[in-house]
C-alpha cells in the first residue's frame, strides 16, 4: 500500500477516432463501431499496410487561445490541446483558483515527425549538374524554408503550447517513449502530486501513427496488419497480423482526494499503482518476465491481491508475438481467465503514446457503467492466448471496482497502471 | 526521505571522451568550438560548431552492435564509464531494482540522405523505395533509443524513462532517476542525456531561427555567456551520465559516494516556445523549488553552473532569475557557464553540466566562463570570467532551461 492511492481523477478529456469525450468513445466500443477504414490522406501503395483509424470532426481552432499557433502544429499536437483543455475543463479547474505555480503538465510524446517532407523544396532548389549540393543548400536551397521549421518538430509541443496556453507554470514533464510516454506521464503525475509538488497535475499524451513515416518505420518492422477493411485488426485472434495505424489524444487531471474533495470536484477514479519496466532483450516481442515483475510492482502499490482485479485494459495491439507475451503474462499474474481482458485497438487502431491513456479513459467508463466491451474481430482465440478472459461477441455487465491498464513500446517498455473506482 | 548519492560518473564531450580529459580541459579554460568539419557548412548561417573527435563508437556484441546511431554510442560510452567508476557490473547486483532515465532527442537524416531518398523514389518509385529502408532506423532515430540500448547493455529491467524537453531534458531525466529512487521504486539508477547535434538540419533549423552565434569569422570566441556582445548559442555534442542509488544501497556495497544529489526543482515558463519571460520567473521558481526540495538556503550555495547560452535573452533573464531566487546572496555566489567552452550540449547539456558541479565540489576548482569581455548592465553577477577558480564548493546549483518552456535545477551537495 502506497501514498500513490491519494491520487484520484476529477476530469477527463479526450480526441480520438470513434469520440470526442470518453463517453462518445465508449459508446461507439460498446456498438461494436470500427474507426479502421482505408487510408485516403497520403500515398498508401508502397505499404503492406493500408488502413488506419483517424480521428474526424475534429476542429483544433475551437481550442487554441492563440491561432497563430496553429500552424506550428501537428495534427497530433493539434488533438492534444483539444483533449488537454477538455480534461482542464471536465474537471472544473477555470475557476477552482489553483495557483498557476501549483498547476502542473505531464505529457506522453509521440516520435515527433521529423517533417523531411517540407525540405523538399529546398532540395529541388539545391541540384546543380543534376546532383544534390550541399553548398547550393546552404546559399541557396535552405532559405526556401519556415524559419519555424526546427519549432514544427519540436517533440516538447503539446507541453510548451499546453502550459502557456492554460498559464500551468508547475512541475511538467515531457516522455517520448514510443508506446508507453503517455501512461508513464500519468504515473509520474501521480508522484508528483503524491510528493506535494503540485496542487493539480494535468497528464496523458498525443499521437498520431497516421503518416509516411509510422507507416515506413512499422511496416518494416512486419508490425502492421496486411488486412483491409473495418475488421482488419484481430487481437488475441488467430489471425492477428498486426496493428492498424490509429490516433488521438487523452488527458486526465488529477489531484489529492482531500484537494478534490475540498473543492467539490466529481471523482472519476484513484490511480491506485503504477509500474514500469523494460526488457530490451527482445525489442517489439517484449520480455515475458519483465511484463510479469512490473505487473506485479504496480499490484504491490495498489496493494491488490491480483485476483482482485476485475478488469484488464490491454495493450492488445493485434500483432501475434505481443499478444501472446501480453495474455501469457496476464494469465501468469492474475491466474487464468481471473480478470476480463478486454482492447480497444481493434476499433480504434494503435495511437502510439496515447494508446494507453485511451485505454484508461475507457477503464474510466467501464468502471463507471459497470460493463466491458468486447473486442471486435475476434473468432477465434489464438491457443496461446487462450488463458485470459478475453471479452468477445457482446458487452458484458459486471462489476468493475479494480482495473489494470497496460501499454506498451517498441523500446520494449512496459507500464501499468492500476485504476480503482469507489462505488 | 532515503538520500539519494552519486556514485559514478561518465562523459563524452567535444572537450574529451572521458571524465578526466573533459575536467581538465574545463579547468583551463580550453575551447572546442571550431569551423564544421563533419559536412560542408560554409554557406550555412552559422558555420562553426564543438564537435566531438576522435570518437570510436564502444564494441558490442549482439543485436545492439548494429542497432546504434550515434546518439546511442555517446550514450553507451558515458554510462559504461559511470558504471565503472561506481564499481558496478551490468546488472548493478539486481536488474529488476536498476533503471535507466534519459533525456534524448529523436535523430535527423542527413540532408544528403534525404535528397538521395527523393531521387531513389523519383527513379524506382515509393515502392522500391520503401523496401529498401533499413527494418532498424524507426527504432534506432527514435528519442527513446538510448534508454533501450543502455537497458540491454547494462542490463536494466527496471523503470526506463526518455525525457524530451529540449535543452532542459537530462535535467528533468536525472530528477526522475531521484524521485524513483526516493520512493522505492529502484535501488540503482542510471541517468543522464545524449544528444548528437552538428548535423546538417539541426544547424539549419537553429541557424534559420536566429538561435546560433554567427559570429563566423571567430569561432573560438563566439560562445561568449553572459557578455554584452554575446550573439546566440554554439551547438555541441554528447553524453553524459551518472549512477545515483540510494545511500543505504552505496553504503551497503561499500561504494565510494562521490556527492549527494540534493534536490530537484522543476517549472514551465508557460510563456512562448522559444523565449523565457525577461523576469526570469520560471527560472526563478525551478530554483526555489529545487532549493526547497534540497532543504537549502541561498547561502549555502557555493556554485551555479549557470544555463548561459549565450543567447541575449538566455542570459538577461537566468540572471534576472538568480536575482529573484537568491536575493543579496545573488552578488556573492560565483556563477560560470561551461558551455563557453564546449558548446550547448542540448538533451545532454545538464547532464554534463551537473557532473562539472560534482568535480567542483570534489576539486575546489570552479570552471570559468571564457570569452568573457564586455560586461553588460543586464548580466551584472560574477561570472568566474575567463580563468577557473579555487574555492571550496560544498552546494553547487545546475540551471537548465530549454525550448518549450521547461525548466529544471538540480543541486549536489558534498558527503559528509
Amino acid at each position: 500500500m502506497s501514498a500513490l492511492r491519494e491520487v484520484v481523477i476529477t476530469g477527463a478529456g479526450v480526441v480520438a477516432p470513434l469520440g470526442h469525450t470518453p463517453a462518445e468513445l465508449f459508446d461507439a466500443l460498446l456498438a461494436g463501431r470500427s474507426a479502421i477504414a482505408p487510408v485516403e490522406a497520403f500515398d498508401v501503395s508502397p505499404f503492406p499496410c493500408k488502413v488506419a483509424a483517424r480521428v474526424k470532426g475534429y476542429k483544433a481552432r475551437d481550442w487554441v487561445a492563440n491561432r497563430k499557433n496553429l500552424k506550428l502544429m501537428s495534427d497530433a499536437v493539434r488533438f492534444g490541446m483539444g483533449a488537454l483543455k477538455r480534461a482542464h475543463a471536465d474537471a472544473g479547474l477555470a475557476d477552482a483558483g489553483v495557483a498557476p505555480e501549483r498547476l502542473g503538465l505531464f505529457v506522453g510524446a509521440g516520435t515527433a515527425v521529423g517533417r523531411t517532407e517540407d525540405l523538399v523544396p529546398a532540395i529541388e532548389r539545391s541540384v546543380r549538374d543534376g546532383a544534390f549540393d550541399p553548398k547550393a543548400f546552404g546559399e541557396v536551397g535552405m532559405h526556401a524554408i519556415n524559419p519555424l521549421w526546427l519549432l514544427k518538430g519540436l517533440s516538447n509541443n503539446v507541453l510548451g503550447f499546453g502550459t502557456a496556453d492554460l498559464d500551468a507554470r508547475g512541475v511538467n514533464q515531457n516522455y517520448c517513449n514510443s508506446g508507453v510516454g503517455g501512461l508513464q506521464a500519468i504515473g509520474e503525475a501521480a508522484w508528483a502530486i503524491v510528493e506535494g509538488k503540485a496542487d493539480v497535475v494535468l497528464a496523458g499524451s498525443a499521437d498520431s501513427a497516421v503518416n509516411p513515416l509510422h507507416f515506413t518505420g512499422f511496416g518494416r518492422l512486419r508490425a502492421m496488419t496486411g488486412n483491409g477493411g473495418a475488421d482488419a485488426v484481430r487481437p488475441f485472434d488467430a489471425r492477428h497480423d498486426g496493428f492498424a495505424p490509429g490516433e488521438g489524444a487523452a488527458f486526465f487531471a488529477l489531484e489529492t482526494e482531500a484537494h478534490a474533495r475540498a473543492r467539490g470536484a466529481r471523482i472519476l477514479g484513484r490511480i491506485a499503482g503504477y509500474g514500469d519496466g523494460c526488457g530490451a532483450q527482445s525489442l517489439s516481442a517484449g520480455d515475458l518476465g519483465v511484463i510479469t515483475a512490473t505487473c506485479r510492482r504496480a499490484l504491490e502499490r495498489a496493494g491488490w491481491d491480483p485476483e482482485t482485479v476485475d478488469l484488464v485494459y490491454a495493450h492488445g495491439n493485434g500483432t501475434p508475438v505481443y499478444d501472446r507475451r501480453e495474455a501469457q503474462a496476464i494469465a501468469a499474474v492474475l491466474g487464468p481467465r481471473s480478470a476480463a481482458v478486454t482492447t480497444n485497438k481493434a476499433q480504434i487502431g494503435h495511437a502510439m503514446a496515447a494508446g494507453g491513456p485511451l485505454s484508461l479513459a475507457c477503464a474510466l467508463e467501464a468502471g463507471r457503467r459497470n460493463t466491458v466491451p468486447a473486442v471486435a474481430g475476434v473468432d477465434q482465440l489464438d491457443p496461446k492466448c487462450a488463458d485470459i478472459d478475453l471479452v468477445r461477441g457482446e458487452a458484458r455487465r459486471t462489476p468493475v471496482r479494480r482495473a489494470l491498464v497496460h501499454a506498451a513500446g517498441l523500446g520494449a517498455q512496459t507500464t501499468f497502471i492500476a485504476v480503482e473506482f469507489t462505488p | 526521505m532515503e538520500p539519494v548519492v552519486i556514485t559514478g560518473i561518465g562523459c563524452v564531450t567535444p572537450l574529451g571522451l572521458d571524465v578526466d580529459q573533459t575536467w581538465r580541459a574545463l579547468t583551463r579554460g580550453q575551447n572546442a568550438i571550431g569551423p564544421i568539419t563533419r559536412f560542408e557548412a560554409q554557406t550555412y548561417p552559422c558555420t562553426f560548431a564543438a564537435e566531438i573527435r576522435g570518437f570510436d563508437p564502444p564494441k558490442l556484441h549482439g543485436r545492439f552492435g548494429r542497432w546504434r546511431d550515434d546518439k546511442s554510442s555517446f550514450a553507451v560510452a558515458a554510462a559504461r564509464e559511470a558504471m565503472a567508476d561506481a564499481g558496478l557490473e551490468p546488472g548493478a547486483g539486481d536488474p529488476d531494482r536498476f533503471g535507466v532515465s534519459v533525456g534524448a532527442e529523436v535523430s535527423r537524416p542527413g540532408i544528403g540522405e534525404v535528397a538521395e531518398r527523393m531521387g531513389q523514389m523519383a527513379l524506382h518509385g515509393a515502392e522500391r523505395a520503401y523496401r529498401a529502408t533499413d527494418p532498424k532506423e524507426f527504432a534506432v532515430m527514435s528519442a527513446f533509443f538510448p534508454a533501450t540500448a543502455l537497458a540491454a547493455v547494462m542490463q536494466a529491467r527496471g523503470p526506463n524513462l526518455t525525457t524530451a524537453t529540449a535543452c532542459t531534458s537530462s535535467a528533468q531525466s536525472i530528477a526522475d532517476a531521484l524521485r524513483i529512487l526516493r520512493r522505492g521504486d529502484a535501488d540503482v539508477m542510471l541517468a543522464g542525456g545524449t544528444d548528437r547535434l552538428v548535423e546538417e538540419l539541426m544547424v539549419m533549423g537553429f541557424g534559420l531561427l536566429g538561435a546560433l552565434s554567427t559570429r563566423n569569422d571567430d569561432p573560438t570566441r563566439a560562445c561568449r555567456p553572459f557578455d554584452r556582445t554575446r550573439d546566440g548559442f554554439v551547438l555541441g555534442e554528447g553524453a553524459g551520465f551518472l549512477v545515483l542509488e540510494t545511500l543505504s544501497h552505496a553504503k551497503a556495497r561499500g561504494a565510494r559516494v562521490r556527492a549527494v544529489l540534493r534536490g530537484y526543482g522543476w517549472s514551465a515558463n508557460a510563456w512562448r516556445i522559444t523565449d523565457s519571460p525577461p523576469d526570469g520567473r520560471g527560472a526563478k521558481h525551478a530554483m526555489l523549488e529545487a532549493m526547497r526540495d534540497a532543504g537549502v538556503a541561498p547561502g549555502e550555495v557555493d556554485y551555479i553552473n549557470a544555463h548561459g547560452t549565450s543567447t541575449q535573452q538566455n542570459d538577461a533573464s537566468e540572471t534576472a532569475g538568480i536575482r529573484g531566487a537568491f536575493g543579496a546572496d545573488a552578488e556573492r555566489v560565483p556563477i560560470s557557464s561551461t558551455k563557453s567552452m564546449m558548446g550547448h550540449l542540448v538533451a545532454a547539456c545538464a547532464a554534463v553540466e551537473l557532473i562539472a558541479c560534482v568535480k567542483a565540489i570534489e576539486t575546489g576548482v570552479i570552471p570559468p566562463t571564457i570569452n568573457y569581455e564586455h560586461p553588460d548592465p543586464d548580466c551584472d553577477l560574477d561570472y568566474v570570467p575567463n580563468a577557473a577558480r579555487e574555492a571550496r564548493v560544498d552546494v553547487a546549483m545546475s540551471n537548465a532551461f530549454g525550448f518549450g518552456g521547461s525548466n529544471g535545477t538540480l543541486i549536489v551537495s558534498r558527503h559528509s
